[in-house]
């Protein structure tokens, strides 16, 4: 060796490099093994040495993967004999350390156990670099024979032969067990493809069909089929065909892939599926274009949602501008009958109001229906003073939406009226409201104000009583009656309950 | 009556099954001068468009209960008196120009007055110009 303790320069390895080597091995901190039990044994008694070690050098440690006659397993590197600087030697004999100007101030030799004889031979590693040693020690100075060096040599690379065998078997154990969750995962992929609800499909570069899991057999109703004649395009609604010859194709062959919303046509029953529809290029491990993979989720749902949605936004705007043409015929129709913008603009509001009322009803209810009950207590809700003036009574009957708007307008017009001229303009004033079925679904709303100032016919006739007279009975296909009695106004409105179809709900105003 | 007298022996058929919205059309119509006749569905649409010659207008709602709805009123009556003059109406905002029959006029609701005055008004001088 070149190197000596004396000039400072270092080994002739890369430290990190060893140490990786070393911990190669996945050795250090095993429990002790049988055969390297039986080499250390060996090594005693071939020297004659109390002490044996097969000892593995760390970077700031070293651990005896055996030993006799020292009781422990591991010990700082800076006491150590076999220190990075024995790593130097293939073979090391210190005949009688407290002379050796290396050794002699150990504080394993200059104090207890006060070691004196050393010998270590290498444990060097196929790719060369040293990880230990095998090496004795003594008590007591002594010199080895050649024999006895010879056996120490042989009995390092014995040690080395089992570590590499150790290695090399946990380097297979490895490649197996990855080759194995490799498998196992492959598995798990072939049964996600299998069972996945999605579409699952592979085609070759010719567009033919190579595979299809179950979920895309049952979409497409190719359960027992043969699929190997079919081609991409075949899976598709004619009217999406031409999209994959256009859009799509010319994308994957670019090598990009592809995800829009396709039809599938089901090839038993004819039935549409729409689907959210992924198309890849599929390569193999070099790269290679091997055809291609589809993907594709039933979004049927997600369809009929978004059907659903527009329907009711396209309801709401009917609804709304219905609404908007029965405030234009208010509006237009009370300055007709008004003689004044002031009388025009209470009038429009009071008659507006009731209007909203009553959609309130018809909207916090999710059938389109309305009480007879509730729309009668709201359109006499602003005359109501909890004085007891009013009594109102029926059983419970259904209204359509436009029956609804219509009694709410017809009760306003009452109410107002009866405020300015009839019963509620008297503190003695009383209305009674009543309703009963009649025949069949025929039924009869009776208003009836007592108390109040003698009536007298008016001699001017509004759109009060155009709504009273000609337009609330229509929407119940019935009669109207409104009578200036001199006890007091009624109203008496016969009608029908509509059967409520669809169209009629639909409509609503 | 405020409006023009003379009118009178032009008839416009008014279809909407709202009570309200229905003698509203019918006042626009009758104080513009004509004859208003209402029906509130289209089998009394057909009815009274086969009892008053003096129909020259045909002003329907689309949605309305009953056998038909108001596009299918206009194509028959399109269909049966074809020179009756065809306005439509409704609050629903997609009716397409394909579905209403050809030279037909169609008003969202809700419609603006005068305009629609101003097209009964071009079927008057159109019914005169014959």
């Amino acid at each position: 060796m070149d190197c000596s303790l004396d000039n400072n320069c270092g080994p002739a390895w890369d430290e990190a490099k060893r140490s990786a080597v070393l911990h190669s091995y996945d050795v250090l901190d095993t429990p002790r093994e049988q055969d390297f039990d039986e080499l250390v044994q060996l090594a005693a008694e071939i020297c004659g040495t109390p002490i044996a070690v097969v000892n593995l050098i760390d970077t700031s440690r070293q651990f005896f993967k055996a030993e006799i006659g020292l009781g422990v397993r591991e010990t700082p590197l800076e006491t150590s004999f076999c220190g990075t600087a024995i790593l130097a030697e293939e073979m090391m004999i210190v005949p009688d350390a407290s002379k050796d100007p290396r050794f002699q101030h150990n504080p394993l030799v200059a104090g207890e156990p006060k070691l004196r004889f050393y010998a270590g031979a290498l444990l060097r590693s196929p790719e060369g670099l040293p990880i230990g040693t095998v090496c004795v020690l003594d008590y007591l100075p002594r010199e080895l024979s050649d024999h006895q060096v010879r056996m120490l040599r042989l009995l390092a690379r014995q040690a080395m032969t089992q570590l590499d065998l150790r290695r090399t078997l946990a380097a297979q154990t490895q490649a197996l067990e990855a080759a194995h969750a490799a498998e196992r995962e492959k598995a798990l992929l072939a049964r996600i493809v299998e069972q996945s609800s999605d579409f699952f499909g592979m085609a070759d570069t010719a567009g033919r069909i190579f595979f299809l899991n179950d979920a895309a057999r049952r979409m497409v109703g190719l359960a027992e089929a043969d699929i190997s004649t079919t081609q991409v395009v075949d899976y598709f609604v004619e009217a999406d065909r031409q999209t994959i010859i256009d859009v799509v194709m010319p994308e994957i062959g670019k090598n990009e892939d592809w995800e829009g919303e396709l039809r599938f046509r089901n090839f038993a029953t004819g039935t549409v599926t729409p689907v959210l529809f992924n198309i890849f290029s599929l390569l193999d491990a070099g790269g290679a274009l091997i055809g291609y993979g589809a993907v594709a989720k039933d979004i049927s749902l997600q369809k009929e949602e978004q059907r659903r949605r527009a329907e009711i936004t396209r309801e709401m705007s009917h609804r709304l501008r219905n609404t908007l043409a029965m405030v234009q015929a208010i509006v237009t129709q009370t300055f007709r009958m008004t003689k004044t913008v002031e009388e025009g603009r209470e009038a429009i509001s009071g008659r507006l109001n009731a209007l909203a009322r009553a959609q309130d009803i018809l909207t916090s209810t999710n059938t389109s229906l309305a009480r007879l009950g509730d729309v009668v207590g709201t359109a006499l809700a602003p005359h109501r003073t909890g004085q007891g003036r009013f009594s109102l009574a029926g059983p419970p009957i259904d209204l359509t939406a436009p029956q609804a708007l219509g009694l709410s307008l017809a009760l306003h017009e009452l109410a107002t009226n009866a405020a300015k001229y009839g019963a509620l303009a008297e503190p003695e004033g009383a209305i009674q409201v009543r309703w009963h079925w009649t025949e069949g679904r025929r039924f009869r709303i009776e208003w009836i104000e007592t108390g109040g100032p003698k009536v007298s016919v008016p001699t001017r006739k509004g759109f009060g009583s155009k709504l009273l007279e000609r337009i609330v009975a229509p929407y119940f296909e019935g009669e109207a009656r409104l009578e200036f009695a001199p006890g007091g106004v009624r109203f008496r409105l016969e009608g029908e309950m509509a059967i409520p179809d669809d169209a009629r709900i639909r409509a609503a105003g | 009556m405020t409006g023009n007298d003379d009118l009178a022996w032009f008839g416009i058929l008014i279809v909407e099954d709202d009570p309200l919205l229905l003698i509203d059309a019918m006042d626009m119509a009758e104080d513009a001068g004509f004859t208003a006749y209402a029906a509130r569905n289209a089998d009394e649409a057909i009815e009274r468009m086969r009892n008053h010659a003096d129909i020259r207008i045909l002003f329907t709602d689309v949605d309305m209960p009953g056998s038909m709805d108001g596009l299918k009123l206009a194509h028959y009556v399109r269909d049966r008196w074809p020179p009756v003059e065809i306005i439509v109406v409704s609050g629903l905002r997609h009716i397409s120009l394909e579905e209403m029959p050809a030279s037909s006029l169609f008003f969202a609701k809700p419609y603006p007055q005068k305009p629609l005055l101003d097209a009964f008004a071009g079927a008057v001088s159109r019914a005169a110009a014959i």
